[in-house]
């Protein structure tokens, strides 16, 4: 290679490095432009994120051949001194271009599907600003490769979850979700904040590039702390048990917000980092990791099962699966959760645009009032029905593959944790269909309205179908056939095509949809007349999400009001009160003074009276606080002391 | 004479506004705000003059009885200058909000600015004993602010503020006089003092070190010395809070800095825990109290001693980190708390309450407020991108260094989570949910109201954004001071 093409290419990569400040840098100016300027742009205001998006999108794929052929782009600049341990930026290698692509396009998919969607709604260029921010800070969190730039960027998203929760903020019940998303995310924050604190006072650095030499150099219980540290704060985000409370609530948004933020780009953050961090986390805590995934993922799907609002059927689903992300993760399979996440991301943020298609047309959410929305709506019924079975895993579908290869990792590692996810599978086909069924097929009961429900314009069924061809095909680029995914996470090797699994997963679709179809849709109680007692029971719980927030009211939240509530009369009564005490104790002694003065004293000792009153002369001065007197004590006793001093 | 011009400015508008007839209220307020302008202005030009690698500079030296060598003697450093900068920058400010002060124009704008020159006295004065001036200058003036112009049970308020401040400053007042008095002191130059800190007994200096900390403790406040803080802040009027949260509060903490940590310094590191687990308490206990208030302006003064713990967690940990995060804190506090109590005001001023729970729904009513009232709740919660986090992470992260300071240091955490609690809380109450219908009427902010607040919303998004503006002039002199105290050197 000569001299000028080495410098061509060097100039090139320089070029391609700054080019990774704008990939959250134009979502970042067009949220500076609309807030400011929103209401002048009025409907262009969406037309401007879309771009900046459009744009980020585009600077992500111009990176792509260098991230593929393995290399990592780098940008940094000083942030705090000394510069040494404080120098943040962006690094882009193959595990984030992914959340980048993902990102990048889904948000701009959702951008526009958003024009559609609101509208008529009065803060229209409100929502874009937020959406805008939101964006920035999810590709800011996405590319740090520093600890605490990771930290901004995960607050700032929680931020702009908390804003676009709140955004009908008129309706007390989504100010509330609002709140709750946000401090129940910021309990997991601390501990994150914590594990970095530790981190950075135990290592001596927060980078991402350090963190495989670090993970040799610190004890193995250091490092366990460290990382369940990090996993609470993933826990919190990505809506782990117990910290999964503020999910569901979140739907209380917008339902583009719901797509792309409660679905696929922001709760998949916590198992980004983990994925990011990984070399911290020891076997131990990957036991936990994988134990706290499992449980989201069993116990979320039972509750999908139940539940009757489509939204919240979507909220336990989306619950479920990061559960499985989690799971994966803890078997130490990152591509194959990478892999989910990644597929899960399409065929997730389209199910939630369908249910806001289907909002849309209905002004209806509740599963009992709707049903044989086919007829009206083809368009987002069939990308619907696509979408469910992606989820549910039919052979071909992106969902598939990428639950397979979790199957797979689960299979090679832990045949407890395989049954387990079988299990959850089952439920996972059963939700899912169930809800296709009852929404789109059966008995029109919506036609109640006015005016038959409509197919939803073309600005929304278009991004729609986008994201339905990649529900359908995207898993392609990690099958047995095609191995640039896993290529792009340092993984070479081709995975065969495990017939067993196949075989095992297509049982588990069909029981999962005649589970449907017979329990969901037709109704029909299965059990044996003993067993349907426990089975209310048990129905029972699912559909009141096992109590958890009723718990966390009762056991947490009220004694913790009571505490603070006895706190501000501790203060009030007890610190105050003493304050005020003393002070009457002052006068007071001040007055009984006088008033021996006046008895005993006076008249009877002239000499000593006079000194006690002078006495408290000098106090009075002290009380009334004019400052010339006081100085001139102060002086007095200066020149007084020093004298007794030098004697 | 730069600094003393400081000083000098808003002596001349005083006799300026004293000199004028009482009828004429513009030119009162004109003199008042041009005098605060001006000093703003020529404190920005000492920023631009200021070398922070060179340690204390612009002094000037002034013998004024020599019998017991005291001296007129200012200059700045890097501990001190950001501490000008805020006083000066909020000083303006509170002047523009306080156009609305309805009576007395004249009394009241003599004794703001004679209450400026207080401050910047403290923050200027190189000698104890000028120092100790100043300090008690502070008081007189900001006695009257509450006593005359506040609301509620101003005189109560007003007079517990000023006693109990008093009786703090005689324990300092004591410590001053006992280092003069020590045959190795006889000085009441603070850096001559300092120099020969490591000299004077331990003993000696612990027992002088709880004498300053009295002092300055109740100023902070620092738990259990708090309770006149939120009385004092509820009744002050809006320029009085802001100036008495704003940089009232930043004269205790710096006291530490400038005074007990360089003179004292073997006490100083054997306080360490103890300074430590009062931050940790302020910081929760304040959140905690805070969280049960159900008046606006209440809520922020117990704020303030909960964001006041971080400084002294800083403090404690006698680290590089900790003791840069302590002075971006007490500078970003000073930013966000004025702009909230400028918030409280704006408020208040429209619907004669402070009571959270009357309000309700105002987001849609008043956007521009909405949107200020939310970027200060955010800033104060330690949102990421503005000045509070900065601060807030690296006071934790000193803090966690010191191994004895881990444990306070996981529960002061505990403060952060209580924080967004009690924020998102105010937001919700007031802009929130369905609006009343008392307040159909209510009108967004005025022009003077927002040119209050924006430079406060620039700089809390600068110094979130770029830290290094602050932490490149403080930082080499508290490199010094920390050798100083660690090392002798």
């Amino acid at each position: 290679m000569d001299i000028f093409l080495l410098g061509h290419v060097a100039a090139w990569a320089l070029l391609t490095t700054q080019l990774l400040l704008l990939i959250p840098g134009l979502p970042l100016v067009a949220f500076a432009i609309l807030i400011t300027l929103g209401r002048r742009l009025g409907r262009r205001s969406a037309w401007l994120a879309v771009a900046a998006l459009l744009g980020s999108f585009l600077c992500t794929l111009y990176i792509a051949p260098f991230v593929f052929q393995g290399n990592q782009l780098e940008v940094t600049w000083a942030w705090l001194v000394p510069a040494s341990s404080w120098t943040i930026g962006f690094a882009v290698d193959g595990l984030n271009w992914i959340i980048l692509f993902v990102v990048t396009l889904i948000g701009t998919m959702i951008a526009i599907y958003s024009i559609g969607y609101m509208h008529d709604d009065p803060r229209f260029s409100r929502f874009f600003a937020y959406f805008s921010l939101f964006c920035a800070s999810m590709l800011t969190l996405v590319m740090a490769n520093h600890f605490v730039l990771l930290y901004v960027g995960w607050e700032l998203v929680g931020l702009c979850s908390y804003l676009l929760i709140s955004f009908w903020f008129e309706k007390p019940a989504a100010a509330e979700a609002g709140r709750k998303a946000f401090l129940t995310t910021r309990v997991g924050d601390t501990g994150l904040l914590l594990g970095i604190l530790l981190l950075a006072t135990t290592a001596g650095t927060l980078q991402f590039g350090d963190l495989r030499s670090v993970a040799e150099q610190l004890p193995a219980g250091l490092l366990t702390l460290i990382s369940v540290l990090v996993f609470i704060g993933a826990a919190g985000k990505s809506a782990q048990f117990p910290l999964h409370v503020w999910l569901p609530d979140a739907m209380e948004g917008p339902t583009p917000v719901s797509a792309l933020i409660h679905a696929a780009t922001m709760v998949a953050a916590g198992v980004y980092l983990v994925a990011r961090t990984l070399p911290l986390f020891t076997p131990e805590s990957l036991q936990i990791v994988l134990v706290i995934g499992l449980i989201t993922h069993l116990f979320a799907g039972t509750v999908a099962l139940t539940q009757t609002d489509i939204k919240r059927i979507l909220a336990y689903s989306t619950l479920s699966q990061l559960g499985l992300m989690m799971t994966a993760l803890g078997l130490g399979a990152v591509s194959a959760a990478m892999f989910h996440l990644f597929t899960h991301a399409f065929f997730k943020a389209l199910l939630f645009l369908g249910a806001g298609s289907v909002i849309h047309a209905t002004h209806e959410q509740e599963l009992s009032k709707l049903g044989g929305l086919r007829k009206h709506m083809p368009v987002t019924a069939t990308l619907f029905l696509i979408a469910s079975l992606s989820m549910g895993g039919l052979v071909f579908l992106s969902g598939f593959w990428s639950k397979d290869a979790i199957l797979i990792a689960a299979r090679h590692t832990s045949p407890t944790v395989l049954w387990l996810l079988l299990a959850g599978a089952v439920m996972t086909a059963a939700y899912s269909l169930r809800l296709y069924w009852r929404c789109f097929h059966g008995a029109a009961h919506a036609s109640g309205h006015e005016h038959a429900p409509h197919e939803s314009p073309l600005i929304m069924t278009g991004p729609m179908t986008l994201l339905g061809v990649g529900a359908a095909l995207i898993g392609l680029l990690g099958s047995p056939w095609n191995h640039e995914f896993f290529s792009l996470l340092g993984e070479h090797e081709a995975h065969g095509l495990d017939v067993p699994i196949l075989l095992l997963s297509t049982a588990v679709l069909v029981t999962g949809a005649l589970l449907a179809w017979v329990v969901g849709v037709q109704r029909r109680n299965l059990l044996p007349a003993g067993l349907r007692p426990l089975g209310h029971r048990l129905y029972g719980w699912a559909l009141n999400k096992y109590y958890v927030d009723e718990a966390y009211q009762r056991w947490l939240i009220a004694p913790l009001l009571g505490l603070m509530q006895a706190m501000a009369r501790v203060d009030q009564v007890a610190i105050d009160g003493t304050v005020n005490n003393v002070g009457r104790f002052g006068r007071w002694t001040g007055e009984t003074k006088a008033w021996i003065d006046r008895v005993f004293v006076d008249g009877l000792v002239n000499g000593v009276a006079l000194t006690v009153r002078g006495f408290g002369g000098v106090l009075r001065w002290v009380q009334t606080g004019i400052v010339q007197q006081y100085l001139l004590i102060v002086v007095v006793s200066v020149v007084v002391l020093s004298f007794i001093m030098r004697r | 004479m730069t600094l003393t011009w400081l000083l000098l400015v808003p002596f001349i508008g005083m006799l300026a506004v004293l000199a004028l007839p009482r009828s004429s209220v513009k030119a009162i307020r004109m003199v008042a705000l041009g005098a605060t302008g001006i000093v703003l202005i020529m404190s920005l030009r000492l920023l631009d003059a200021f070398d922070p690698s060179l340690g204390l500079q612009f002094e000037e030296q002034v013998s004024w009885i020599p019998q017991l060598a005291i001296f007129y003697r200012v200059g700045v450093d890097g501990l001190s200058l950001p501490m000008v900068l805020l006083t000066t920058l909020l000083s303006f400010l509170a002047c523009i909000g306080s156009f609305s002060i309805t009576d007395r124009h004249k009394e009241y704008f003599a004794l703001y600015l004679l209450l400026e020159i207080g401050m910047l006295g403290t923050f200027l004065a190189i000698d104890l004993f000028l120092f100790y001036i100043f300090w008690e200058i502070v008081l007189v003036p900001m006695y009257f602010l509450i006593g005359m112009w506040g609301g509620g049970r101003r005189e109560y308020s007003a007079f517990k503020f000023f006693v109990y401040t008093l009786a703090g400053s005689l324990f300092m007042l004591l410590a001053i006089l006992a280092l003069y008095l020590h045959p190795q002191g006889r000085t009441f130059d603070m850096f001559e003092l300092a120099a020969k800190g490591h000299t004077f007994p331990v003993a000696f200096q612990q027992l002088l070190f709880i004498g300053f900390f009295l002092g300055f403790a109740i100023k902070v406040p620092i738990f259990p010395f708090h309770t006149w803080l939120p009385d004092a802040h509820v009744d002050a009027p809006t320029p009085g809070s802001v100036l008495l949260a704003g940089v009232l509060l930043k004269m205790g903490a710096y006291g530490f800095f400038r005074i007990s940590y360089p003179i004292l310094p073997e006490a100083a590191q054997w306080f360490s825990w103890t300074m430590g687990l009062l931050g940790a308490i302020n910081i929760v206990y304040g959140a905690f109290v805070a969280m049960a208030q159900t008046d606006f302006k209440r809520l922020v003064a117990y704020s303030s001693v909960s964001h006041m713990g971080f400084v002294l967690l800083g403090l404690a940990s006698l680290t590089s980190e900790g003791m840069n995060g302590a002075m971006l804190q007490m500078f970003s506090h000073g930013l966000l708390t004025g702009g909230m109590f400028l918030l409280v005001g704006v408020l208040y001023d429209r619907a004669h309450t402070r009571e959270l729970a009357a309000f309700g729904g105002l987001g849609a009513k008043l956007p521009k407020y909405a949107a200020l009232l939310i970027f200060f709740s955010l800033g104060s919660l330690g949102l990421p991108g503005l000045s509070g986090f900065v601060a807030e992470f690296l006071s934790l992260l000193g803090a966690f260094r010191i191994e004895h300071l881990q444990v306070l240091t996981m529960i002061s955490v505990i403060g952060i989570v209580i924080a967004a609690a009690y924020m998102l809380k105010v937001i919700q109450q007031i802009l929130l949910g369905p609006l009343n219908q008392k307040w159909q009427a209510l009108s967004d902010m005025n022009a003077r109201e927002l040119i209050s607040l924006v430079p406060l919303l620039l700089l809390v998004l600068l110094v979130g954004l770029y830290p290094r503006c602050l932490l490149d002039l403080q930082s080499p002199t508290i490199q010094q001071l920390l050798a100083h105290i660690l090392f002798g050197k």
